[in-house]
């Protein structure tokens, strides 16, 4: 017969894991080392058990909820975008990335061109100048453009700058005005420019 | 699988898109996580903050529960890493307000209250003695009375290590009490 209980066995009846066998009851009987031993642990496991946890306040347990919701409502558009990528094929994931850089790499860079900047600078009389300038040329590169009507139109308003604006918006809104500057040559083309450069009354500087 | 069908039913909901159906268990087991957060690391002034970071971090990883343990067991396992990763900053907290808290606790008058406070801390300081793991599998397992297998899975071990932790806990503060 053993002469002494182990301490995890006795760890293991102090705390309620398990019950003595007759054979322990015996020991803890004889030897009174493990009956000691196993009082203490006894002890120790009532102590532990009594010992009181910190409380925590009423108020703070009632700010948890209300802390967890604003996290969570913060976090769920990000979530809703990053659960979306484990979804995505080998394909899509990767057509979705040629997005990213060709908005990142062309468009983005293109829509912030220096052109566009200069634009953006430009006052309105300018801006007026501008868009005559980048008008007639589209036109005439895309042979629609009617020199004698644009002529006329800014010839009978040279100084008066809300009416040239009219006669601008006029290039656009009707295309069979520029059908007749389809036959304009080089020269012609400059004689144009002139034009408008006299019409609108602005130096060679703005351009 | 062991998860209780309302928790499970809970989880199903949020994953689904239905965020506010996580309010309920936050209802139903902050108590429960407070009681561990206070239990690893003493009370502190951050004890909200630190139980809002559990369930958040919860929130967050809920898609990653496989729904081999309860759901409790899975959120114990999260209150336990937050508070050991927290636990520098939460007990220097933690000494300063108990360094306050003494001066107003303390019955210089009621010689038994000193006894039972010295008692009482004498334990608290023997807990924090511990080796981590120890101090986890013996608060866990007496003061959130989790089985060896609940614990092993809190605690991401087997169920004879928590054992064998629990054990050598017991007998470390057997020793360390009696100084």
């Amino acid at each position: 017969m053993k002469t002494r209980i182990p301490e995890e066995r006795l760890i293991s009846i102090a705390t309620g894991e398990s019950e003595e066998t007759p054979d322990e009851l015996v020991i803890l009987n004889e030897d009174h080392a493990s009956r000691v031993r196993l009082d203490e642990f006894r002890a120790l496991f009532s102590d532990l058990r009594e010992l009181p946890a910190d409380e925590i306040p009423e108020t703070e347990m009632q700010s948890v909820l209300p802390g967890v919701r604003e996290a969570i409502s913060r976090r769920s558009w990000w979530q809703r975008w990053f659960a979306v990528l484990p979804t995505l094929t080998s394909r899509s994931w990767q057509a979705a990335s040629l997005a990213v850089v060709v908005f990142l790499f062309v468009i983005f860079p293109a829509a912030q061109s220096p052109d566009i900047h200069r634009l953006q600078s430009l006052d309105y009389d300018q801006t007026a100048y501008v868009g005559l300038e980048a008008s007639t040329s589209y036109y005439l590169s895309e042979e629609v453009l009617d020199t004698s009507t644009l002529l006329s139109s800014l010839a009978s308003d040279d100084d008066d700058l809300g009416e040239l604006d009219e006669s601008y918006t006029s290039l656009y809104a009707d295309g069979s005005l520029y059908a007749e500057i389809a036959s304009l040559g080089d020269e012609e083309l400059a004689l144009l420019t002139t034009e408008l450069h006299q019409s609108l009354g602005l130096d060679e500087r703005t351009q | 699988m062991p998860v209780e069908d309302t928790d499970l039913q809970i989880i199903e909901q949020v994953l689904a898109g239905d965020t506010d159906a996580f309010d309920s268990l936050v209802l139903k087991y902050q108590r429960q996580i407070g009681a561990v957060v206070v239990r690893m690391t003493g009370y502190h002034g951050d004890v909200a903050d630190t139980i809002q970071k559990i369930f958040v971090k919860a929130f967050t990883k809920l898609p990653t529960f496989k729904q081999r343990s309860t759901f409790k067991t899975w959120l114990y396992a999260i209150a336990i890493n937050t508070c050991r990763n927290d636990l520098r900053r939460i007990v220097k907290a933690r000494r300063e307000e108990e360094l306050d808290a003494r001066d107003f606790s303390v019955k210089p008058d009621v010689e038994q209250d000193i006894l039972e406070e010295q008692r009482r801390g004498k334990l608290r300081s023997a807990l924090k003695e511990l080796p981590p793991k120890q101090m986890e599998t013996v608060t866990l397992r007496i003061h959130q009375e989790l089985s060896f297998k609940e614990i092993a899975e809190v605690l991401d071990t087997s169920e004879n290590t928590a054992k064998v932790n629990f054990h050598h806990g017991m007998k470390r503060l057997s020793e360390l009490v009696k100084d």
